[in-house]
């Protein structure tokens, strides 16, 4: 179990989309897009009354600075924000919030899905789902061990070189 | 007398479950490298089917197989992640 953890893209603390909209606002930027991933009451059948998020506080808030930086860099998104909540979560509340802001809509998109799905392929979270009869599981996840190939989506683009 | 080094391994996700503890410390030869700290961990049938989908982490960097520990390291196991 993870001790009280408040970095800044790793916290216990419900987390607050309006602190991120404010942080990022940018009037250059046309396009708001936000992802925001709630806690479900089922699982492949399964009712689900609670969960639990444990991650590696330190680690895990490196890994999602650097899939910020990549994403502004890979879509050129000039602000890209990255939160999600450890501990225990009932149904209905909010693990992760993603922002991204972008002049238009079509790379905030891109953007958007490339930020979301990477924090879940390679941020170290683990997510245990509590069941009604108050038995457990740790939710099958994506391997981050050398030799196992993200999905195509998220493969990082060669860097543009200058010319 | 040949020369140890005390490493701490910490459990993360399901392999804390199935190792009944979140952390162990393990006395490994000096010049050990990650493979040898797990391969020690591969004696412990609940833990063994879980290693080859798990990653390592000493301290906050992921390192490689080949990675040398050191005296004191902390090597953080870590299975296939599932946030979000």
């Amino acid at each position: 179990m993870n001790p009280s953890v408040t970095l800044p893209h790793i916290q216990q603390q419900p987390l607050q989309l309006e602190a991120l909209l404010a942080q990022t606002e940018r009037p250059d930027c046309g396009a708001l897009a936000i992802f925001a991933g709630a806690v479900r009451n089922h699982h492949e059948g399964a009712a689900v009354s609670h969960l639990i998020y444990t991650a590696h506080p330190a680690l895990c808030n490196r890994i999602i600075a650097a899939i910020e930086q990549e994403t502004r860099e890979q879509f050129n998104v000039p602000e890209c924000r990255i939160v999600h909540r450890i501990g225990e979560l009932q149904i209905g509340e909010v693990a992760i919030v993603v922002v991204v802001r972008a002049p238009h809509r079509a790379e905030a998109f891109a953007a958007l899905r490339y930020a979301v799905d990477s924090t879940k392929h390679r941020a170290p979270i683990w997510k245990e789902e509590f069941y009604p009869d108050g038995s457990s599981s740790f939710v099958a996840g994506c391997c981050i061990a050398d030799g196992f190939e993200p999905p195509d989506h998220l493969k990082l683009l060669p860097k543009k070189e200058n010319t | 007398m040949e020369s140890m080094n005390t490493i701490t391994i910490r459990f993360w996700g399901i392999t804390a479950r199935l190792a009944g503890t979140e952390q162990r410390v393990l006395q490994l030869s000096a010049g050990a490298r990650v493979a040898d700290a797990v391969e020690h961990l591969r004696q412990d049938a609940a833990l063994s089917g879980e290693l080859p989908r798990c990653a390592y982490a000493v301290g906050d960097d992921m390192v490689g197989l080949d990675h040398p520990l050191a005296d004191g390291d902390e090597l953080s196991v870590l299975p296939p992640v599932s946030g979000g």
